[in-house]
């Protein structure tokens, strides 16, 4: 709204709005862990886990990895065990054996820096991506292409999907998701809308959708993420660090989920 | 033991009623000569002992009585000559006063509407009168006078930000004033993102803004009181005036429909910003709409000497699209009925019924697919009241209220033609009965003592017909409770003093001390950093509890210079309970069970005001200054401790000036500064979802910078003819073009992506505007 608003007010009252890049003195903050965690039911994809820190908003844009975890994964259904191992000193951490069950319910525990985080979460129902449809839309007189994902949504809230969208085999930063919480059981004929990031599509663009039915508590991370902020071009008057599904004090997420992949190209 | 004090202390008060004994009443209309309209707080005192007098009422009424004898009456308004009547009161007598404008008042500016030291002697506090007249000569945006923004420059009222009509009153949130126009109460008073008031000046008569002291006849928010009363349209004359200025025009038609008996007002007013897009070739430009209207209306009727009724109404649209794509309209409905009637010289009666309502419709479609979004709050009013001129110590009034409430949240609904996609649930309507029955007492004990004093018993009941929820201390939903249409849900039961007196120490100086507590159960959820029409109003649940607040006031007032300026000293503490916030990442758009994701705790506010104006004379003006802490403490928020409110800011400055230069030009000025409003920035950063994400430590912890800017205005008198005058209005907002900070963002830089940066948003630098205002 706040970009609507100044859209407004500059163009249609024949004014200006003007930007500028201005010094401000923001606090300090402690490193805080970050949890990057997800396990898929593709056997290529399996389990990984990125752990990192935060920094300071004037230092650069590098995140120092959090190396010499442990971190481990538990199906509790199973009983089955699985440690992960970092990569070098990348502070990311895979090789792992599982795959994703429908049903299934995993657990994370991750010893870093004295702490103890952990989280657990069960693998959805798998719901079957038919297609994926692309409508034009003229805004501000930009044509944007809209993508609908074409899926029947099984009956019964509770549903949460996540998008990933590729162009020309690079992935988008876009952060899409859709839920079935006002349109239960029926087919989805929303597009898809991005929140963070941008597109643009052109003739001939080779577009790959992958879409993730998603546990419940991180759908809930990354629906905090788009309506609280915590991004870029956040307007909400109380910003706040999306709800995370760790436990132990870290930020980010744990997410299982299984996951398929439609191509097409745009005409 | 409680309501044993109260039981006895109504007793008392009511004991007044019993002695009048050879006694009569002087009552009737204190009325403009030239326009037949009634005037509000004329002052009407006896000669001999200019302390023993009265005030008219909304409706222009007065009744004074007075032991049998022989008085000569004064009628006083200021601006207007003084009228002098003798009466012999030995039988009840009904007197009409019409009183003339007077001739000096078109070289000079007046600013208080009322008796000269009117300020000094009456007990209510925390009151702001604004005059309409004022109102046109203060420089504002775009050269659209309007009373929302000039009332932002007295103290305890502060800006909701750049340009905005959105107003705080003393801490409390924007949705904590309430604004009654023609005693219906308005749910969204801005047009186009709140660059704009809903209130068309041209049909204005009188505006007061009470800073939560009310009166018992007023209730149903925590922090102020706008009322807002329209003209009544002449009943002696034909006569229009209007306005064309850039960016809007407006005509104003009033005239009687008989003479002396009943007139009619009808004002309109336009936008037409979308013009200039339309002259545009970029037709992604000449493809929007962007406007609003407003008309107001008033029909205005006298039955008999005892009975007048008006019909009152006022409609306004905002529309705003962009080409088929996306389109939202909203606006207010309001309709006002009412009968005044004079019982006796004594028993004055208010019978109004009220219809508001606001609503607003989104529109989205693509291709064959149409979504549309529709939200309304819709509420019926029946009001009565009674006020009763006990004698010239003692007027009373007391009635009651009742309210009906109908929300429609923001219901989706698919209109696709090809019939794809999905259907949408309704989300859960809610309907709610407000009801207050009240009485309260003017009193005067004595020549030093002024009291008010009242009672207001709110109750309200929330109706089933939709399901409601209970919630767990996490926001998760453990049952869903389904209610019967008409069955009750929850009742809410408020008992609600309020005091206030008025010590005279001295002809020009007094001491005033007041207390009241206010109830609030309709509630606007906004969680974003501008004004919205989307933004959510929800009544009070079986989740949501009654707002109530408890201020206590004392304050310092003297005139100088034979009441040529007035200096007013006021503090405030006010606690207040049940206050909203919402969780970490809240969903307040679309989401039934809206409770999930709602915090609730305490609030406190506290503050300084200072008043000093000069009312008269070639050069007048005021300087008002405000200190002021207001403050949240909510479970779940900073760890529960006390954050600052998103309003809460520490000094406010305004100074206005107004200088008659000579007939033809009047010259206006003002400046305002104030410090920075509370905000959320980030205290670090991080990478998730390959995205840079802030990292948050608290909420509200942050200040914005300092705001500044001053404006400028020019009035021109074109030469007047026997009837016709005009006028042309230059202004320029922010003549220093100070860039005050709209908004704050925060992006990864442009120019070297391993950094990020800090954006600050101005709205305006300085903006011209013209208008050309004729009258006939």
């Amino acid at each position: 709204m706040n970009k609507l608003a100044i859209f407004l007010a500059a163009s249609t009252l024949l004014l200006s709005s003007c930007e500028k890049v201005i010094e401000l003195d923001l606090n300090n903050s402690d490193p805080q862990i970050v949890v990057e965690a997800w396990l898929s039911d593709d056997p290529s994809e399996r389990a990984q886990v990125w752990l990192s820190q935060s920094v300071n908003f004037d230092q650069s844009n590098t995140y120092p990895p959090l190396s010499n975890a442990t971190v481990f994964i538990k199906n509790r259904t199973t009983g089955e065990v699985d440690t992960l191992k970092e990569v070098g000193n990348s502070g990311i951490y895979g090789g792992s054996k599982l795959v994703a069950q429908v049903g299934q319910t995993y657990d994370l525990t991750v010893n870093v820096k004295g702490k103890t985080l952990t989280s657990s979460a069960t693998v959805p129902r798998k719901v079957n991506l038919d297609s994926i449809r692309l409508t034009r839309t003229t805004f501000f007189g930009n044509e944007n292409l809209q993508i609908v994902p074409r899926y029947l949504d099984p009956k019964g809230i509770g549903d949460n999907y996540r998008f990933v969208l590729s162009v020309n085999g690079n992935k988008k930063t876009d952060l899409l998701i859709q839920n079935d919480a006002l349109s239960d059981g029926a087919y989805n004929a929303r597009p898809l809308f991005g929140r963070m990031g941008d597109n643009d599509i052109k003739i001939g663009d080779t577009l790959s959708l992958e879409m993730r039915c998603i546990d419940a508590g991180s759908y809930f991370y990354f629906d905090t993420l788009s309506e609280g902020g915590g991004g870029p071009n956040s307007s909400s008057a109380t910003p706040t660090n999306p709800v995370s599904n760790i436990k132990g004090g870290a930020l980010g997420y744990f997410s299982v989920y299984t996951k398929q992949v439609k191509s097409t190209i745009v005409k | 033991m409680k309501r044993q004090i109260h039981l006895s202390l109504l007793f008392v008060l009511f004991a007044h009623f019993l002695h009048a004994q050879e006694r009569f009443s002087v009552s009737g209309a204190v009325k403009d000569a030239k326009t037949g309209e009634e005037l509000i707080g004329a002052s009407v005192r006896l000669k001999d002992k200019p302390t023993v007098g009265t005030l008219t009422n909304e409706y222009g009424f007065y009744s004074l009585t007075l032991e049998k004898g022989t008085y000569t009456l004064l009628f006083d308004f200021i601006g207007y000559n003084q009228v002098e009547k003798t009466v012999v009161l030995d039988k009840n007598q009904k007197f009409d006063v019409s009183i003339g404008e007077t001739a000096k008042q078109l070289s000079e500016v007046v600013i208080s509407a009322k008796k000269a030291d009117e300020n000094i002697r009456t007990a209510q506090m925390g009151v702001e009168k604004i005059d309409v007249k004022d109102v046109a000569k203060i420089p504002v945006l775009f050269g659209e006078k309007d009373i929302l923004k000039t009332i932002q420059l007295l103290p305890g009222v502060k800006s909701a930000g750049e340009g905005q009509s959105g107003f705080y009153v003393r801490g409390g949130a924007v949705d904590q004033n309430l604004i009654l126009l023609d005693e219906a109460p308005v749910y969204n008073a801005n047009h186009l993102l709140g660059f704009f008031s809903t209130f068309n000046s041209d049909a204005i008569k009188d505006a007061t803004l009470v800073k939560g002291n009310a009166p018992p006849q007023y209730g149903g928010r925590l922090s102020s009181v706008l009322d807002i009363k329209m003209n009544e349209g002449n009943n002696q004359d034909f006569g229009a005036s209007g306005g064309i200025g850039l960016i809007s025009s407006k005509l104003n038609l009033e005239g009687p429909i008989q003479k002396d008996k009943s007139s009619f007002l009808l004002t309109g007013r336009r936008t037409y910003a979308d013009a200039f897009l339309k002259l545009s070739n970029d037709s992604t430009l000449n493809n929007n709409t962007l406007y609003f209207y407003d008309l107001n209306a008033k029909v205005n009727y006298k039955l008999s000497s005892k009975d007048r009724l008006f019909l009152s109404g006022y409609f306004g649209r905002d529309k705003l699209g962009f080409g088929d794509v996306f389109g939202i309209d909203w606006g207010n409905a309001t309709g006002t009925a009412r009968w005044n009637h004079v019982w006796n010289d004594r028993l004055f009666s208010n019978t109004s019924l009220i219809y508001s309502n606001y609503d607003y419709k989104i529109k989205i479609s693509q291709n064959s697919t149409n979504f549309n979004i529709t939200s309304q709050i819709e509420d019926w009013n029946l009001k009565q009241e009674f006020q009763f001129f006990s004698n010239p110590n003692n007027s009373w009034r007391f009635g009651f209220n009742v309210i009906h409430h109908d929300i429609v949240p923001g219901n989706i609904t698919n209109e696709s033609t090809d019939g794809s996609g999905p259907t949408f649930g309704d989300l859960q309507k809610r309907q709610s009965l407000e009801s207050a029955i009240y009485a309260g007492n003017n009193q005067k004990i004595g020549d030093k003592l002024e009291l008010n004093y009242g009672l207001r018993l709110s109750v309200f009941n929330v109706l089933g017909g939709s399901n409601y929820y209970n919630i767990d201390t996490k926001g998760n939903i453990t049952d869903t409770l389904d209610y019967a249409k008409g069955s009750i849900v929850k009742t809410y039961i408020n008992l609600e003093p309020r005091l206030s007196l008025a010590y005279t120490l001295t002809p020009s100086v007094s001491l005033k001390a007041a207390y009241a507590r206010n109830t609030q159960n309709m509630h606007l959820l906004t969680n974003s950093t501008t004004t919205s029409p989307t933004d959510r109003w929800v009544s009070s649940s079986n989740i949501i509890k009654p707002e109530i607040a408890d201020q206590f006031s004392i304050g310092y007032f003297q005139n100088f210079a034979d009441n040529k300026y007035e200096l007013s000293l006021e503090a405030y503490y006010k606690t207040m309970q049940n206050q909203v916030d919402y969780r970490d990442g809240a969903n307040l758009r679309v989401n039934d069970a809206v409770e999930t994701e709602l915090l609730f705790g305490k609030g406190r506010a506290y503050g300084l005001e200072l008043l000093l104006k000069k009312k008269s004379g070639k050069f007048n003006g005021w300087i008002s200054y405000t200190l002021a802490r207001s403050e949240r403490q909510l479970d779940g928020v900073n760890g529960g401790s006390w954050y600052p409110a998103r309003q809460d800011r520490m000094h406010d400055i305004a100074v206005v000036g107004i200088y008659q230069l000579n007939p033809k030009w009047t010259l206006g000025a003002t400046w305002v500064y104030y410090t920075g409003n509370a905000v959320t920035f980030p205290s670090g950063k991080y990478n998730v979802a390959d995205q840079i994400l802030w990292y948050y430590t608290e909420r509200n912890g942050y200040r914005m910078p300092a705001y500044h800017r001053m404006d400028l205005s020019a009035t021109w008198q074109l030469k007047k003819g026997k009837r016709w005058e005009s006028e042309l209005a230059f202004s320029i907002y922010n003549v220093y073009g100070r860039e005050n900070a709209y908004s704050i963002n925060f992006r990864q830089s442009e120019t070297d992506p391993t950094k990020t940066e800090v954006v600050q948003t101005a709205l305006f630098k300085q903006v011209p505007s013209i208008s050309y205002n004729f009258k006939f």
